[in-house]
């Protein structure tokens, strides 16, 4: 059998080299789930220590790149986990609630805030579905959940987008 | 009238656009990354001497803890059997790697009829053979996906079987004609072909399709290998349970009639 070649990530060189080569359009997909510039960021740097301190050997780049679309769009969804428990231990103790994701208070862009105010799931698949160019089948991995739960996400998300903008394409 | 997808997609690459632009790999990224990788291979060390000396529980509550979805039995909301095991090392008899119930049971223990998905998405071994068992026993039919695991790697990689009404292509989500009344994808994560160099390497060069005829397994076919996910289509003659043995060098699917 052929021995695959490896591509070792021990030395700083070659991490910098996957940073580079990948860290941007992590960072684009982060922020477009979180709308939150330095959390898109945080969620990239975690996600480069949980996979870079996980592999001995890196074989496959572009496998490399699927890992990491799928650790941000996990570590996003912790993210709006932890936050929904704080702001619900918040409003019971009667604190103001800590913000969502920004949804263009300057108004310039009106499918962004209605975006922004889709649930995380929804813009996620949303996002994943017609900025990353991913099939459903490829959502569905990516999210960790069933191809119907899919369907379901960008169907209702869509359906929400069109009435707020008003659409009837 | 613009079309909405086109101005959605708009939208989004306009708000992308807007997104930080990382610089180098921050110092922190990488310290803690070594951090890391020192911790487990630390604990990697410690599991296998704990599978040396026969630490079952321990390993039994770790795995749990990663992958809590294999307590799930389809169909059996409260099932006071153990889940499904992922096995940390090969199994001669793959029926036989279940663990022990506290019950007796007529039929298989961890039998499933719905969605499988378990096994760490932090391994990628090299996918190297398919094989198939079925004489043995007329009620079931095995079929063995063959791994080359990575160094030090102790876990079944990640895979999702499930029941479909049509096979489908990886990546495009053609439709695939495979003969059966019943459907199983098989996806999981593994290196079919090696992209790391100039040209590409086939590591699994076996047949893309197998022609079984029965009587359980009829007809199994390749439906790709993208982006480390290897996805395989196996046509049942009838939609039957199965069970699952998985590990670092295998995943055995055996269908129970």
């Amino acid at each position: 059998m052929m021995q695959a070649r490896t591509l070792s990530v021990t030395e700083s060189g070659r991490l910098g080299e996957l940073y580079e080569r990948h860290a941007p359009e992590a960072v684009r997909l982060g922020y477009l789930i979180t709308g939150d510039a330095a959390l898109s960021e945080d969620l990239v740097h975690e996600a480069f220590v949980k996979l870079l301190g996980r592999f001995r050997d890196l074989r496959n780049p572009d496998a490399f790149h699927w890992y990491l679309r799928k650790t941000v769009v996990n570590l996003a969804r912790s993210h709006f986990r932890h936050a929904r428990v704080e702001r619900e231990y918040a409003e019971r103790e009667g604190r103001r609630p800590a913000e969502q994701v920004d949804d263009d208070p300057t108004g310039r862009d009106e499918m962004w805030s209605a975006l922004a105010r889709l649930s995380e799931r929804q813009r996620a698949a949303i996002v994943l579905r017609y900025y990353e160019d991913l099939t459903e089948a490829q959502t569905a991995d990516v999210m960790g959940v069933r191809l119907g739960t899919v369907k379901s996400l960008v169907a209702r998300g869509m359906a929400r987008l069109r009435e707020e903008m008003g659409s009837d394409d | 009238m613009t079309d909405f997808h086109d101005e959605l997609r708009e939208a989004l690459s306009r708000k992308a656009s807007e997104a930080p632009r990382p610089g180098g790999i921050p110092e922190g990224v990488v310290r803690r990354a070594r951090r890391r990788r020192a911790v487990n291979g630390t604990l990697a060390g410690a599991l296998a001497l704990t599978l040396a000396f026969g630490g079952f529980l321990g390993v039994r509550a770790a795995m749990d803890a990663a992958a809590p979805e294999l307590r799930e039995v389809p169909g059996s909301p409260v099932d006071p059997t153990p889940g499904p095991t992922v096995t940390a090392s090969p199994s001669p008899e793959p029926t036989e790697t279940t663990e022990p119930s506290p019950e007796p049971s007529e039929e298989p223990v961890n039998l499933r009829c719905g969605r499988t998905d378990a096994g760490s998405d932090e391994v990628f071994p090299d996918f190297v053979d398919v094989t198939f068992e079925d004489s043995s026993s007329p009620g079931r039919a095995s079929i063995t996906f063959h791994f080359e695991p990575m160094a030090g790697q102790t876990e079944a990689p990640w895979h999702i079987i499930n029941f479909t009404d049509q096979l489908v292509t990886d990546g495009e989500g053609a439709p695939v004609d495979v003969e059966g009344e019943a459907f199983v994808a098989v996806t999981f994560m593994a290196q079919g072909v090696d992209l790391s160099g100039e040209e590409f390497v086939e590591i699994y060069t076996g047949p893309k399709e197998f022609h079984q005829g029965g009587p359980i397994i009829l007809e199994v076919e390749q439906t790709g290998d993208f982006e480390g996910m290897v996805s395989w289509g196996i046509g049942l003659s009838e939609k039957v349970c199965y069970t699952i043995d998985a590990g670092p060098d295998h995943l055995t699917i055996t269908f129970v009639r």
